[in-house]
């Protein structure tokens, strides 16, 4: 596989023009008009790389499993990019309008016409909606590859153990959740979070609605964040944080109800 | 992470900016520079007049902590130190745009009773429990800009290219008098490196088994002819100045320094090829455990 980047002015070029493109993503069945609007081949090659494939669409999966099964995909065949590479738009607008073009029409039903994209639609999952940590976890690759990375460990036999604990079930949700807080950049965090997930799978308790458990302790250990140094913490004290917080929020909370 | 003056604490801090305390100050400086391993050095030179927090820290309650941050890469890392100056390493392909760098003196455990005979008329005769990771000073810092790279997607690797000989068994061949950097591996051994070189696996390995050597012998060439001559109108010559000007570094001064020797050279242009190849090892050995 030839792994391809966008040239900075084809993306510039088509990132402007959406307004007056973004019905091509639906109607073109495949990339070759991107040529015609930017004058040129507007790919550049990086590097070739063993071909790998993303998570089937037709298999049945919904679509958190999927997202999931692609978080460790890409990572697993990216995993040799830097995170400066890996925070470059025109790297992920490469491989999502080159090799995935395709897969994303059909990820979102451009393909079948079921779905119609607004230019916004196609602004926040071909390319970087805005140049922010929101905007790299909201292009459809991007994000996978980087909730890969946050929880992939290299020093285990499973290497996306981590991310098997969180599990695939709202996996979009726990990514917006999570990630979208700086703290999430730091691994010790990342595994007081993991620990907090595993302790109520280990009781058998489900968390539910993540909007109202895990959302709210999220938001809570955040707040904490004010008042002292999360990262001086340990991850059992990271966990200890959002265990109370939805022991006492969620469970016990509901229960009286 | 930046902490704003209006930020409210329970507790007395130290901050410029702030009036919880009368005379003492708190403060820090950080200088920082390029090293030849594409790391940005940051030399952390801290400062504070206040006695009662200096006990905290000999005592190991509390300590220095440099926070270091870029949102973009999800870069994250706190050094920290009982002593006022260290320095610290972060590699420059994990920041983009720009790192923002925050210098505090936070507590490592719980802290009852805590007072300050410094601390303003409001304070007075009070005293603080305190909780592990309290801030007890605090000083930001503009962020440190980093220009966009265009050649970010470009490798030393690329200076190279291999071809097969129409020999085997035989030692691998170096020409540097192309534009691009020319190994050539014996037929068996360029069959066995066509089938492994696309795995990102094991790249560094091959790396450090063929493009590392035939570094060093780049650099001893370059080590043995004071102006380049032959060799400083080609591609591959053009682009390792390149890549050491990017470093604001000037190449020919610094391949002259009688400490840089070829090996030390090619390993910091690579970026530790060694260590990258065992990391590989490691984690290939690994998978197959799995």
């Amino acid at each position: 596989m030839e792994l391809c980047y966008l040239k900075s002015h084809a993306l510039d070029t088509l990132k402007n023009g959406l307004p007056q493109t973004f019905e091509n993503y639906s109607s073109q069945q495949d990339n070759s008009w991107l040529t015609e609007i930017c004058g040129e081949n507007p790919f550049k090659k990086f590097k070739d790389i063993p071909d790998f494939e993303l998570a089937p669409l037709d298999s049945g999966w919904v679509a958190g499993k999927i997202e999931f099964e692609n978080c460790k995909i890409l990572y697993k065949n990216l995993r040799f990019l830097t995170p400066r590479q890996a925070a470059d738009e025109r790297f992920w607008a490469g491989l999502c309008h080159g090799t995935f073009y395709n897969y994303l029409r059909r990820r979102y039903e451009y393909s079948t016409k079921k779905n119609s994209p607004t230019a916004k639609d196609i602004k926040t999952r071909f390319f970087f909606e805005s140049i922010s940590r929101t905007g790299i976890l909201r292009n459809t690759l991007a994000k996978c590859w980087w909730t890969g990375k946050a929880f992939y460990d290299s020093t285990r036999s499973n290497n996306f153990e981590k991310l098997d604990i969180l599990g695939a079930n709202d996996i979009s949700s726990k990514i917006s959740y999570i990630l979208r807080y700086a703290f999430a950049a730091n691994p010790k965090i990342i595994n007081g979070i993991v620990k907090f997930f595993k302790h109520f799978k280990d009781l058998n308790k489900s968390l539910g609605a993540l909007k109202e458990s895990l959302r709210p302790a999220i938001y809570e250990l955040n707040k904490r964040g004010g008042a002292i140094v999360l990262d001086c913490l340990t991850e059992e004290e990271i966990a200890a944080i959002l265990i109370e917080h939805v022991e006492k929020n969620y469970f016990q909370s509901s229960r009286a109800i | 992470m930046k902490i704003n003056v209006d930020r409210l604490y329970t507790y007395p801090v130290l901050a410029e900016g702030r009036d919880d305390y009368k005379t003492c100050k708190f403060s820090a400086k950080v200088n920082y520079f390029s090293d030849a391993t594409d790391n940005l050095v940051l030399d952390v030179d801290f400062s504070t007049n206040c006695a009662e927090i200096k006990n905290l820290i000999a005592d190991g309650k509390a300590e220095y902590l440099l926070h270091t941050e870029c949102q973009l890469t999800a870069l994250r890392k706190n050094f920290t130190s009982a002593v006022e100056k260290f320095s610290c390493k972060i590699p420059f392909n994990s920041v983009k745009q720009n790192l923002e760098c925050l210098a505090l003196i936070v507590l490592t455990e719980d802290l009852k009773n805590f007072s300050c005979k410094d601390w303003s008329e409001d304070f007075d005769w009070l005293k603080f429990d305190l909780k592990k990771g309290n801030v007890l000073a605090y000083q930001n810092f503009q962020p440190l800009p980093f220009p966009d790279d265009p050649n970010i997607f470009k490798n030393v690797a690329s200076i190279f290219s291999i071809y097969k000989r129409p020999v085997d068994d035989e030692p691998f061949e170096v020409d540097l008098s192309q534009n691009k950097i020319k190994i050539g591996l014996s037929k068996k051994d360029y069959l066995l490196y066509r089938r492994y070189s696309s795995s990102p696996d094991m790249q560094p390995i091959l790396n450090a088994m063929i493009i590392f050597p035939a570094l060093v012998y780049v650099f001893a060439e370059l080590q043995a002819y004071e102006d380049f001559n032959p060799y400083g109108s080609t591609d591959w010559f053009l682009s390792l100045k390149a890549a050491y000007r990017r470093k604001k570094i000037n190449m020919a001064e610094y391949i002259d320094m009688e400490e840089n020797t070829p090996i030390k050279l090619a390993q910091e242009v690579m970026n530790l090829p060694t260590t990258k190849a065992l990391e590989s090892i490691r984690h290939n050995d690994a998978a197959e455990d799995s």
